[in-house]
């Protein structure tokens, strides 16, 4: 397992586009990059496997707008109103379930390094929806960490939503490269991980690191006045999944001070039907994708109702036991399933994204500079 | 490069090129018996002889009609590729190709040496393959596979993202399927639900194809004389589903028996998803009377039917 410490290590070539070679974030890659060679090309290998290309970091600038609201999913499912912000795309983890291995085009990691346009789009939003609390994310098509020591875009990040009323950053990873969040004086910054019981870690999340490396990091990052976050996503209907996941919970809630936990998600393991026969070929000994699973409103293959609807009320009590007024929510979930387990629901995502302000605001309004949050200022995205 | 007339005993019976499974051509057979072979084929020259690269029913045409020789344009060594280039997309221009076919093709151009770069671009686009990584692979398993797979396969002119399905099953399993494919005539789409039926429970249960299959006693179905072949391929997937998705199945059950203890009044239906996933049951009642109106009023107002919606919501 030792090797997996650093997710970076996987890193083992990096390629510069012609066009970018004096920006900025091409410099500091190229300074930081130690031993990884690196070549200085326009030609990305485009047909290579998803294996080989996940060891490629892809230094580019992304045409289009890079900061974008979460695809979420179609209703009836509740989602979140996040916003993405497509800084990095791909991530030297290989996770079985990973969505990213049918929806991204390029094998590659690409990296934008068009940074200061990220920074011109989000503060555009927030000009524009000044009463508004957004929460914004750079783990959803990556890993928010896995590469920072390469990068150090957790920095700049970190830095410039220091200074915002109206808004918040999740670096979302599965790493624990943490070195440099450590460095700086930490506000409105959410430091999250996503969480499985060790034997899924092992078998479905590899080249990641273990629950327990990943814990000390989080509280490394408490430690250091990080709000924390934790995502039980995907949760997986695997043999004593009870007895699993309650460890997980429990060795949370031993690792960090629930009161410092800014939020918790919950998602059954969840995909694309497509994505199956990606899964099948590239991982021929994972069972994940044969469990009884049916197509749901959605299009997107999940557990039956009754199972999940089990999986999250386990897990969800547990939580609570640990930690009765941490914002718990549901990814891509029915209202009646937030409503068996929680007793209320959401009316739309507009108001999901208003309860997380709402939570927020209650439990860390003045450290996080935020005014109270009113519902009406919460419009839904399209 | 120029055409000449070579004399059919000097092209040696060598059809390492020949990629194509037709064997009759009508039209081709009264074209040559008309007017001669009016297209001269390519050969390669070997010593003390000629090697086809095209034309290969024009030379069985030529043989039945008792030609002599035949017109042919010899190509050299280094021309070859391009020569073939040329032949495939000749070809894809008379008819479209099979997925047997291609493969054939791709396997010629990787014996002539042709870099992946190369077929990529020149050839891929005009089979109209995808360039992903696994694709020179699945190809290679479809020019190795028997000739009965080959045969199926063409047959119902099995398309790549239908050949998914098969390609993840082993040379034991691969042959079983095409048994229970021939013993009742499945068609691709009913093979393949069949195939990924019995795929999935062996994964999920770690057992092999032959030992779902054993272990389903689906042998007997498949035998039954009374059965028609349709009732025959419902039994199969209702076996293997009930296996499959045991307990989707047990929870529809237990919603038809509470269904059923309910004694619905003939006027009303109650359903549900069967997927489970929309959230409720639906209560359709059709009134053609103010007694159904009653009857319906007085079923929802019944208690112990209360209760059984209740006990309904907990699974829906």
């Amino acid at each position: 397992m030792a090797k997996y410490i650093h997710m970076i290590s996987r890193i083992q070539e990096i390629i510069i586009h012609p066009d970018i070679v004096e920006s900025e974030l091409a410099k500091r890659v190229l300074s930081n990059r130690c031993e990884i060679p690196f070549k200085i090309t326009s030609t990305v290998p485009e047909t290579i496997p998803l294996r080989t290309g996940k060891k490629i970091l892809y230094v580019t600038d992304m045409p289009g707008r890079l900061v974008k609201p979460c695809p979420a999913t179609g209703l009836p499912y509740l989602c979140c109103q996040y916003t993405v912000i497509h800084s990095c795309l791909q991530c030297p983890a290989d996770c079985t379930y990973c969505v990213l291995q049918n929806y991204l085009d390029m094998p590659v990691i690409s990296l934008n390094v068009r940074l200061p346009d990220i920074i011109n789009e989000i503060n555009g939003l927030l000009r524009n929806q000044p009463r508004r609390f957004f929460r914004f994310g750079t783990g959803e098509l990556g890993d928010s960490l896995a590469l920072d020591p390469l990068t150090g875009l957790s920095k700049d990040f970190i830095l410039f939503f220091k200074k915002q009323r109206n808004a918040i950053i999740e670096l979302k990873t599965k790493s624990v490269h943490i070195e440099r969040l450590l460095e700086i004086d930490p506000a409105n910054t959410v430091v999250s991980w996503s969480v499985n019981p060790e034997p899924v870690i092992r078998t479905e999340e590899l080249h990641t690191p273990s629950l327990k490396m990943r814990l000390d990091a989080a509280r490394q990052c408490q430690e250091a006045g990080y709000l924390l976050g934790f995502h039980f996503d995907p949760i997986l209907h695997i043999n004593h999944w009870e007895l699993l996941y309650r460890e997980v919970v429990d060795q949370i809630f031993s690792s960090v001070d629930a009161n410092r936990v800014a939020w918790i998600s919950l998602g059954s393991l969840r995909f694309p039907p497509a994505l199956k026969q990606v899964i099948q070929s590239r991982f021929p000994g994972t069972r994940i994708i044969y469990e009884e699973m049916i197509r749901g409103l959605d299009g997107k293959m999940r557990y039956l109702k009754p199972l999940r609807t089990a999986l999250y009320q386990h897990i969800y009590q547990r939580i609570r036991s640990f930690a009765p007024d941490v914002f718990i929510y549901f990814c891509m979930e029915l209202p009646q399933i937030w409503e068996r387990i929680t007793g209320k629901h959401p009316m739309n995502n507009a108001e999901l994204d208003y309860w997380f302000a709402e939570s927020l605001w209650r439990r860390f309004g003045p450290e996080l500079n935020m005014d109270e949050p009113r519902l009406p200022d919460y419009p839904l995205v399209k | 490069m120029k055409i000449i007339n070579i004399p059919l005993k000097e092209i040696r019976e060598d059809f390492s090129f020949c990629f194509t499974s037709r064997k009759e051509n009508f039209q081709l057979h009264a074209s040559v018996l008309k007017s001669g072979v009016r297209t001269p084929l390519h050969v390669h020259q070997l010593k003390g002889g000629y090697r086809a690269i095209s034309g290969f029913k024009r030379i069985c045409i030529a043989k039945t009609l008792g030609m002599k020789t035949i017109p042919a344009e010899v190509v050299d060594d280094s021309s070859l590729p391009d020569i073939f280039i040329h032949v495939i997309h000749e070809q894809v221009v008379h008819y479209p190709l099979t997925l047997v076919e291609k493969a054939r093709a791709i396997g010629i151009c990787e014996a002539l040496g042709m870099s992946r770069k190369r077929m990529i671009k020149d050839i891929l686009p005009i089979l109209d393959l995808p360039g992903r990584p696994d694709l020179f692979q699945q190809l290679k398993r479809i020019r190795n596979y028997p000739k009965s797979v080959q045969q199926y396969f063409e047959q119902f002119d099995i398309s790549l993202k239908k050949f998914y399905v098969f390609s993840i099953l082993n040379a034991e399993a691969l042959e079983l399927a095409m048994q229970i494919a021939g013993r009742i005539g499945l068609r691709p789409v009913e093979l393949s639900e069949i195939v990924t039926l019995i795929t999935e429970i062996g994964k999920r249960e770690s057992l092999s194809f032959k030992q779902v299959y054993n272990d389903l006693n689906l042998d007997p179905v498949i035998e039954e004389p009374e059965l028609s072949r349709n009732a025959k391929v419902d039994l199969l997937k209702m076996k293997l589903k009930e296996r499959r998705y045991p307990r989707l199945l047990d929870w529809q059950q237990r919603l038809e028996d509470m269904r059923k203890s309910m004694l619905l009044p003939s006027c009303v239906h109650v359903c549900w998803d069967a997927n489970l996933e929309t959230p409720g049951v639906l209560l359709k009642a059709t009134f053609r009377s103010s007694a159904d109106v009653d009857k319906t009023a007085e079923f929802i107002r019944n208690k112990k039917n209360r209760a059984l919606f209740e006990k309904m919501f907990q699974i829906v």
